[in-house]
């Protein structure tokens, strides 16, 4: 059973959204890390660009499959996790932590309140298979 | 980038109120290759199923999404990065590129089709790329099992990471290959490359047509049993419709047909 941390919301497309100090962590979930599966290429926003939520920020991918990947919060792109590049191993063995993908500046984090906490991401995944 | 598209959508009512998708057979005319590619994606946006055969105004090789011109150009035909409204030299293939991934194919000598819809839903109930590769394959040798007797999928373990550096997509391994055994060799015949979006998935396939007997005028008979083989519901030929095609040429004009997006891997966002 894939790991659904309480301490951040998520999109049902399997985005999660953490805030810390002022900004969005954003990476996926660990459920869709297994689902990828063995991962090749990762295409990021530049530092500075803008995302809006439940709009794609990026790409990955995976097996001959790209996935696109959506924001789950509005603002600007404030870090981005250069370790990717070359490790992008660690999406899948630490999705939650060493595998964030971007860091926001949101514009309004209440975008937040509108996303799944982990009890309706559950039931999601519950539902999925 | 990325250059989005809303479309209607058409959907069809059973008889006892429920929602039942019909799918789309469409077979349009041949198209250059940035317009090809630039059909697959707004036909990705469709709520319906769509099964299309894609058909080469001229030969072009297409890269999979991440594949980086300059790595991939010596190893194969003389390529140049498609840009429209400037023909190529002769001898040079003009090269586009997907939004699935992958490897490099040559267009204009095989069977290439695209198919568009729901994810998840009933074919592909999961968005896991092993998965609906694996079940997008099987419907694939239901669908041609007959004019390729011996086709069957590769099946077993493979790593596209560890095949990154082959440039040709048929030089590569995957579980979801359709392959045939000549001579004690197993030779690949087929593969498929997706793109997820959100709750949409577009599939890709090319099939070598040197190794299928495979009638111009039964290529619509094997999309529709590949639309049964899927279970996406009876399948009604169809037209590219006005809306469509504004949309392909639209993004023809601003995607496909760049010099930009055909030369980099990388989007600038």
């Amino acid at each position: 059973m894939a790991k659904v941390p309480e301490d951040r919301r998520y999109l049902s497309s399997h985005e999660w959204a953490l805030p810390e100090d002022g900004v969005v962590v954003v990476g996926i979930s660990e459920f869709a890390a297994e689902e990828l599966g063995e991962l090749v290429y990762i295409d990021l926003p530049n530092l500075g660009s803008a995302v809006t939520a439940r709009e794609n920020f990026g790409e990955i991918e995976s097996v001959k499959a790209v996935s696109e990947l959506n924001s789950p919060i509005s603002g600007k792109v404030v870090a981005v996790n250069v370790d990717l590049v070359d490790r992008l191993e660690l999406i899948s063995k630490s999705s939650y932590e060493e595998g964030w993908m971007i860091k926001v500046e949101p514009i309004d984090e209440s975008e937040l309140e509108n996303l799944l906490d982990a009890c309706a991401y559950s039931d999601q995944l519950d539902s999925d298979e | 980038m990325p250059v989005r598209i809303p479309i209607s959508s058409t959907r069809t009512s059973d008889l006892h109120g429920s929602t039942l998708n019909t799918s789309r057979l469409l077979m349009p005319e041949a198209l250059e290759a940035d317009e090809n590619m630039a059909l697959d994606e707004v036909l990705i946006e469709g709520h319906q199923w769509v099964l299309r055969k894609t058909t080469w105004l001229s030969p072009a090789v297409t890269l999979g999404r991440f594949q980086v011109i300059a790595d991939v150009a010596p190893l194969l035909p003389p390529i140049t990065p498609l840009q429209r409204g400037f023909p190529g030299d002769d001898g040079v293939l003009p090269a586009v590129r997907r939004i699935t991934g992958g490897g490099s194919i040559i267009h204009g000598g095989d069977l290439t089709l695209a198919i568009a819809g729901p994810c998840p839903s009933r074919p592909f109930p999961h968005r896991s790329p092993a998965e609906v590769s694996s079940l997008a394959s099987r419907a694939l040798l239901s669908a041609l099992l007959p004019y390729c007797p011996g086709l069957h999928c590769r099946g077993g373990e493979g790593s596209e990471r560890r095949q990154a550096d082959l440039a040709d997509c048929f030089l590569r391994h995957a579980p979801s290959d359709l392959v045939i055994a000549v001579a004690g060799e197993t030779q690949k015949v087929g593969g498929v490359a997706l793109h997820f979006r959100s709750e949409r998935v577009l599939l890709q396939v090319s099939i070598d047509r040197r190794k299928i007997s495979l009638p111009e005028e039964e290529e619509e008979t094997v999309l529709g049993a590949l639309a049964t083989a899927l279970g996406v519901g009876p399948a009604e030929t169809g037209e590219v419709s006005a809306m469509e095609r504004r949309q392909m040429l639209r993004l023809a004009r601003e995607k496909y047909g760049t010099r930009g997006w055909n030369e980099s891997a990388q989007t600038d966002n």
